[in-house]
């Protein structure tokens, strides 16, 4: 089973730390002049409308508040489109999503995700034309799913899957869960760990892999009390949580995204680890991010 | 080729033999007369008593063994050494004599010693550059963290030998990387020179008897690593009385006991360290705090018998065995995880005498260098286990026809097996199997002739030519990927198998021109090949870091390089100092992948690197009072370190971690009570560290990610500090000697950059979905190691 090669550093953060009770002040660092990028993220998945979110990257350590999330951050007035494999064409409309942590993405309506054909995505923002091809799998069906304990006292299992993985097929596996809650962030589908692997150590072979639940973004922690935040990082579920998982499957420009996205989200702000270039899918100058598509299966677990 | 060059070596040597006449050769071995060890770089000279030539200088190698060889007709011979009496004997030079001198130490150390040896005009006088010795002694009376002297941390202090900063023991020198320094204990090789993460070496000072480096113009002798070559001897064990020695400091404690088995035969030396911070913690933390449950504590055994055969034969065998371990388990017992490195060394000397003028020495030896992890989370375990290890036979025939002239011949074979990441999962029900990782084996063999003589009197020249040879062999599974990353194949090689060779010659030369009497220019110009390669994931050195042979798809590093420096002595040798420059190119440097798994086992370990070349230059200056109850030195580098690699920051070159362009080192000595009371100072200063650096965020998957500047962009602010210490011996005697040691380690207290750190605040307030509100901002800090921090050790000696 891979896990992220920083688990291993992260441990010897927690001992240095740990024993050597160092100083810590802020410090003012001067960064090289900043120029901005466009960021578009944008997947489309089977039975769904594609979702397109375009923003531009910030200085460091710019200030933002709602107001410049809103007008300077995301980008409202771009034009954005797709068009399938089989000629369909649809312009996404600027909507206000909840499963999305900055509200607003473009939205399509009439052209659903179908396994086994491509999209192309165009998105004009200016002058500037930026455009990706993706195109989406045929899904794929867990054996099975579960809730694991650790032993017969334990009341905080994780969850478990099975699969049978295809032979003939060199495959790219991502799976994303969420909790049903009240709270935007229960409402988001977040990365599990691992987030994505291939199955080159189980090619054809009937495997089963223990899905962490992942706390979804950082942005909602500063708040939180304590005890919400042992809530939120929980990796283990508890009484009353419908726990549901996505499985996808996705193709290697996808999956090598993915596992470097996660990658550096996962080093975060981690001073011992070196940050890797993120690679994109996306042509045009001064762009970072990507247009994924997925094909997905569904399963639900309650712990009643 | 290499048959003919070396034919030719021997027919030169053997014409200025028979041009020389009627001569014949004093020999035989310098020990210090106190404890039996013998003793290395020491002068000894022959100076004629019937007429006014010049007197005929010689230096003891590294087994103790001299050897002038002088025309017949009578001397006065003398040994001189700083601390030490001076031994004066009138030799009648009719035969070739075998005389062995035993070296009194002096009690009192006068302001008036003028000749000396090693430590006097030998910066001048040797051909070789970049060869730099630290005294034992210097290094116990430099202030230390924690008041524990250490043998890495001091010989960074010299110019061109740079330190990675606190928490780091890997060390660069002259631009190469840590991995570039070959590390020999008793001419075994070392892997991983650091305890604690770092913060001290392997090396305990109190078993160590001599640490050289040589940064530049590399003899032949040495090869196997471009950057530096740091030579660590152990003491032989006191061959006189028995001797008990020992410390107890804030750390760990120390003690030594050595003495004669068999007085002037056979002798021992056993020495251990071991730390005890975290078991004198425990008992005093509350149970909520999140250093119970660790565990942190690094132990290290040096031992060695040392056996006098007769007058040609001698034993050494000696050992070295450390451990470092650290544990953790959480307070609820879910998470746990604990790692255990270390090396052990073992090596068996053969030291003969064959004539006056021949001496053998013949080394096997054995290394292993391991590192091991276990880490649960509930019923998930994961073990990962790494290391290398190697078995050596190295046989050298010292040759000294004349003085000066010594001709070195030698052979090494080492056999290399090395285990990158081994992993094993037990995710409880899980029935995964993973495939088994093949230890890479390879062969490693160089033939060496080294040769130094002098041209002229003012014309001396080092100059050498190593043949190298490296077969990475069988078993072995080479997998095969296509463009997209799938395993399309594999290749199957059957035991001893050869995958892939490589032959090399490595030609090396160094010139002193004596311009004036204490004067001298040196150049030298050196081609190495370095078979073996460490690679660091993280941004320090960590025990993790896996090395690897060079394969068919790692090609050996390869590093030429050229200095030039100024050497003078003033001041009747008072003063020592050298301006030297230097120019290296490295071709074949290895860093990972951008974002690689260093654990994926579905590919070779050598497939996860990129290769690249590198260029250094800088200038360095030292000066050095060696004499007198006021000693130092000060060292300042200027030096320039680049990398470039096609598949890292674009194909753009970029500055090295450890680009560093200012580098300095003041130590100040000064003996207040002689044999008493003295006091020392160190200052360093150093340019900061490269790293790379957030420029931009952005908004992704629902977090925030980072976009970083180009690779090793940014400067952290300089590291200095200022340390003192004050050495006071309480009692001095032939039976008990016992002294404190007070430190203060960071005086004025400079809070040093050990790694900056970012935090992101956000207030993402979603309880009221019509009025949300978001408010973002992003510091960044400094983190630093060590504060001020007085310290007492005590140490005592019986």
């Amino acid at each position: 089973m891979k896990r992220k090669s920083c688990d291993l550093f992260l441990f010897f953060v927690m001992a240095f730390s740990l024993i050597f009770s160092g100083c810590q002040k802020e410090i003012e660092v001067d960064l090289p002049e900043y120029q901005n990028k466009i960021v578009i993220e944008g997947s489309i998945e089977n039975g769904s409308p594609a979702m397109v979110i375009v923003s531009r990257s910030m200085p460091y350590f710019s200030t933002v508040n709602l107001e410049t999330l809103l007008n300077e951050v995301f980008i409202r007035d771009a034009v954005v489109t797709i068009t399938s494999s089989t000629g369909e064409t649809e312009n996404l409309t600027l909507s206000y999503t909840e499963n999305s942590p900055i509200y607003f993405a473009y939205m399509g309506r009439n052209i659903v995700g179908e396994p086994g054909k491509s999209y192309t995505l165009r998105v004009q923002c200016g002058e500037s034309e930026y455009t990706a091809t993706t195109s989406i799998l045929e899904p794929f069906h867990l054996d099975s799913a579960w809730l694991a304990f650790a032993d017969a006292n334990d009341t905080m299992p994780t969850s478990r899957i099975q699969l049978t993985d295809r032979a003939q097929t060199h495959d790219y596996y991502m799976f994303q869960v969420k909790v049903h809650g009240k709270k935007l962030y229960d409402r988001l589908w977040v990365t599990s760990m691992p987030v994505a692997f291939d199955d080159a150590t189980f090619n054809g072979q009937t495997a089963n892999y223990e899905i962490l639940r992942a706390n979804p973004s950082t942005l909602f922690v500063s708040q939180m009390t304590d005890e919400e935040l042992k809530d939120f990082y929980r990796v283990t579920y508890r009484h009353g949580d419908s726990v549901f998982i996505k499985t996808s499957l996705i193709d290697y420009t996808a999956f090598q995204y993915w596992s470097a996205m996660t990658y550096q989200l996962a080093i975060g702000q981690n001073p011992f680890m070196s940050p890797a270039p993120v690679p994109c899918n996306i042509n045009g100058e001064n762009v970072i991010g990507n247009w994924t598509g997925f094909a997905s299966t569904f399963d639900t677990l309650y712990y009643e | 080729m290499i048959r003919k060059t070396v034919a030719t070596i021997f027919l030169i040597t053997a014409t200025l033999l028979v041009a020389f006449g009627q001569r014949y050769t004093v020999s035989g071995v310098l020990k210090d007369a106190s404890n039996g060890e013998t003793m290395k770089n020491i002068l000894v000279a022959l100076v004629p008593v019937e007429n006014t030539t010049q007197s005929i200088t010689g230096f003891s190698n590294q087994a103790g063994f001299y050897s002038v060889t002088a025309p017949k007709g009578r001397y006065i011979l003398q040994i001189l050494y700083m601390g030490y009496k001076t031994v004066t004997d009138t030799i009648d030079l009719q035969k070739n004599t075998t005389i062995n001198y035993e070296l009194t130490p002096n009690v009192v150390i006068t302001d008036e010693v003028v000749v000396t040896g090693q430590a006097a005009d030998h910066n001048v006088t040797s051909a070789q550059v970049g060869k730099m010795e630290m005294k034992i002694e210097t290094i116990k009376a430099l202030p230390a963290l924690f008041g524990e002297v250490d043998v890495l941390k001091s010989i960074q202090l010299l110019p061109g030998i740079q330190s990675g900063g606190e928490g780091n023991t890997g060390f660069y020198v002259r631009g190469g990387g840590p991995d570039q320094n070959l590390v020999l204990l008793d001419e075994t090789t070392i892997y991983n020179a650091g305890h604690l993460f770092g913060f001290f070496s392997v090396f305990n000072a109190d078993a160590v008897k001599n640490v050289e480096i040589t940064k530049s113009g590399m003899p032949a002798y040495y090869g196997g690593r471009l950057a530096s070559v740091l030579d660590v001897t152990q003491k032989d064990g006191n061959m006189k009385k028995f001797e008990v020695d020992g410390g107890l400091g804030l750390i760990f404690s120390r003690l030594t006991v050595q003495g004669p088995i068999k007085k002037d035969k056979c002798s021992f030396i056993i020495s251990g360290r071991r730390t005890y911070i975290d078991a004198l913690v425990q008992p005093f933390l509350k149970p909520t705090s999140p250093l119970k449950g660790t565990k942190f504590y690094f132990y290290d055994l040096n031992a060695k018998l040392n056996i006098v055969i007769n007058d040609k034969h001698r034993l050494f065998i000696g050992g070295y065995y450390g451990r470092d371990v650290y544990g953790f388990k959480s307070s609820t017992g879910r998470t746990n995880a604990q790692f255990r490195w270390g090396n052990a060394a073992a090596s068996l000397r053969w030291n003969y005498i064959i004539n006056p003028q021949l001496f053998l020495n013949t080394t096997f030896s054995f290394t292993n260098y391991d590192f091991a992890t276990t880490m649960g989370l509930d019923v998930y375990s994961m073990e990962m286990s790494s290391g290398v290890r190697d078995y050596s036979l190295k046989t050298e025939l010292t040759y000294t026809p004349s003085i000066p002239h010594e001709f070195r011949f030698g052979v090494q074979y080492i056999f290399h097996t090395f285990f990158p990441n081994k992993m094993a999962v037990d995710a409880g029900v899980s029935d995964l199997s993973l495939p088994n990782v093949d230890p890479y084996y390879a062969h490693e063999l160089a033939i060496y002739a080294n040769d130094e003589f002098d041209l002229f009197p003012w014309w001396k020249i080092n100059c050498g030519l190593r043949y190298s040879h490296f077969e990475f062999i069988g078993p072995f599974t080479r997998y095969v990927f296509n463009d997209q990353g799938v395993r399309t194949d594999s290749i199957v090689y059957r035991p001893g198998e050869i995958i892939k060779q490589y032959n090399h010659l490595e030609p090396r030369l160094s010139m002193r021109f004596q311009v004036a009497k204490k004067t001298s220019i040196k150049v030298s110009y050196t081609l190495n090949y370095q078979y073996l390669h460490q690679v660091a994931l993280a941004t320090i050195s960590l025990p993790t870091d896996v090395w690897m042979p060079s394969t068919e798809i790692v090609k050996p590093q390869m590093g030429h390089q050229v200095s030039l420096g100024v050497y003078q002595n003033f001041y009747k040798d008072m003063f020592e100092s050298y301006i030297d420059a230097y120019y290296k190119q490295m071709n074949n440097l290895v860093e990972y992948k951008d974002g690689i798994n260093i654990q994926d086992i579905t590919q070779n370990a050598d497939q996860m690197y990129v290769f690249g070349k590198g260029w250094s230059y800088g200038v360095e200056f030292f000066l050095k009072k060696g004499l007198g109850r006021f000693t130092g030195f000060i060292g300042y580098t200027l030096s320039f370190t680049q990398r470039q690699f096609d598949d890292l920051n674009g194909g753009k070159p970029f500055y090295a971690k450890y680009d560093r362009r200012h580098d300095v080192s003041i130590n100040l000595g000064y003996e207040i009570i002689r044999n008493k009371l003295s006091v020392s100072a160190v200052w360093v200063f150093a340019s900061g560290n490269t790293m790379t650096i957030p420029i931009g965020y952005y908004f992704i998957a629902g977090s925030l990610a980072t976009e970083y500047s180009e690779r090793n962009a940014y400067r952290l602010d300089p590291y200095h500090r200022l340390d003192l210490s004050l050495n006071w011996t309480i009692v001095k005697k032939k039976r008990f000697e016992t002294s404190l040691n007070f430190s203060v380690y960071n005086v004025y207290n400079r809070k040093n950059p050990f790694f900056i750190f970012f935090e992101t605040n956000t207030n993402f307030d979603t309880s009221n979905p019509q009025n949300p509100t978001f408010d973002m901002t992003t510091k960044a800090y400094q983190m630093s190691l060590f504060p001020i921090l007085p310290s007492i050790s005590w140490n005592f000696k019986f």
